[in-house]
């Protein structure tokens, strides 16, 4: 094989990887996260019992930061809505389930999100 | 410095042009917000996560110094995959593909091409922030990449070329600015003389300002799903071989919670350009989605 070929057939292998990232995100395989940031003020880890939960942020600064956010909450067993209000940086939190995330770990998704979290009401 | 060595398409160069193209179709992505088209900022994926970016870049270039080309159009797709590694660290992967290179030789014949670029490997960590309020922020990130020998014939430096580099991003209610600057060593110091900007045998400094500003909506809401920015980039280019090149991009950003699509006019401001075609104007296409 000629090296034009290899690299000719070593591109169109690169190229096909995003499509086949894109179908293992679909199929809900994902990459295990291998170092996670910790907000820097210390939350309680217990299950919430509440179905709503409060979390107030800094840095949103756009639409597709806040889905950043939206697409990591979810990602957490137990969370089934997130809206986000950019103008204040509140981000409301829908539970459900006897599996409810704690405190702890509402915010360390929004700073893995690249974020920083105020509070966790 | 000896001409390039030029070919025409093959069946392998086209497939690979196609594959470039479908992944304008089909790319899933996790955008970069507020960054501008041609400008690195500091966002990246959440972790975890995968961004893919898709823009198409036309150049309209003059005269070739060394192999006196002329009326050339250069046609590239920039494929981008990043990953967030952790909230602060990402990694990407650059695969630029010409999907058409016309030109008029000088002996009056039209030479069509195609091809990819070398891929660039980058790291971006994020040093510093400061989230002052909901909307407000200020970061600081470093770049550290390798550019891999992987591209055809013309199009390659055909040496590992380290890369380094600062951004430094600050949104500030309805302004968002970008600052970045990037250094290539060219390990090989040699080529054949690559016409792409940037990437030939000599070493190249790249310094790129961007502004962007929110026209609307002028307060955000949790109604909020969309906002339209008007953007001016300054892009400038230096290689060490002499070669600088300083270009204005204005443009507009529409960016969505699922996705964004970005137009620009490329045109240079200043140009001394000796080893290669300038630039005489461009137009980028940029695509992102979310989903």
């Amino acid at each position: 094989m000629s090296v034009h070929a290899a690299r000719s057939r070593f591109h169109l292998a690169l190229l096909t990887l995003p499509m086949l990232l894109m179908f293992s995100t679909a199929t809900g395989c994902q990459s295990a996260p291998a170092i996670a940031d910790a907000p820097q003020t210390v939350f309680p880890t217990t299950p919430l019992k509440q179905d709503f939960a409060t979390i107030t942020a800094t840095g949103l600064s756009c639409p597709l930061c806040a889905n950043n956010i939206d697409s990591t909450l979810k990602k957490l067993p137990g969370v089934q809505t997130v809206d986000i209000d950019l103008n204040t940086g509140r981000i409301t939190v829908g539970l459900f389930g006897k599996a409810k995330p704690s405190k702890a770990s509402l915010a360390t998704a929004v700073v893995n999100a690249g974020f920083t979290v105020l509070s966790v009401e | 410095m000896p001409s390039p060595t030029y070919r025409l398409p093959t069946q392998q160069s086209l497939a690979a042009a196609v594959a470039a193209a479908l992944m304008l179709l089909l790319g899933n992505s996790i955008a970069s917000a507020q960054e501008a088209t041609s400008t690195p900022s500091t966002t990246q994926p959440a972790m975890g996560h995968f961004a893919f970016r898709e823009t198409l870049r036309y150049s309209q270039l003059g005269t070739d110094p060394v192999s006196g080309d002329t009326d050339q159009h250069m046609l590239v797709a920039q494929s981008t995959l990043q990953y967030g590694v952790t909230g602060s660290l990402s990694l990407s992967l650059d695969i630029p593909a010409i999907l058409a290179d016309i030109r008029r030789t000088s002996s009056g014949s039209t030479d069509t091409d195609s091809g990819f670029a070398d891929i660039t490997l980058t790291a971006k960590y994020r040093i510093w922030k400061n989230d002052s309020s909901p909307l407000n922020t200020t970061r600081l990130s470093v770049i550290g990449g390798l550019e891999l020998p992987t591209g055809d014939g013309a199009y390659s430096s055909d040496s590992v070329d380290p890369i380094a580099g600062l951004v430094l991003m600050s949104i500030i209610e309805r302004w968002g600015f970008s600052q970045a600057i990037r250094y290539k060593f060219n390990t090989s110091g040699s080529g054949h003389g690559t016409k792409l900007a940037g990437d030939g045998p000599a070493d190249a400094l790249r310094h790129d300002t961007a502004l962007l500003y929110r026209l609307d909506p002028a307060v955000y809401s949790a109604q909020t799903k969309a906002a339209v920015y008007a953007m001016l980039e300054c892009n400038g280019l230096y290689e060490t071989n002499g070669d600088y090149e300083l270009t204005l991009a204005p443009g507009i950003l529409y960016e969505a919670t699922t996705f964004a699509v970005e137009l620009s006019i490329i045109v240079p401001a200043y140009e001394r350009v000796t080893n290669r075609a300038a630039l005489s104007w461009g137009v980028a296409l940029g695509v992102r989605f979310l989903f």
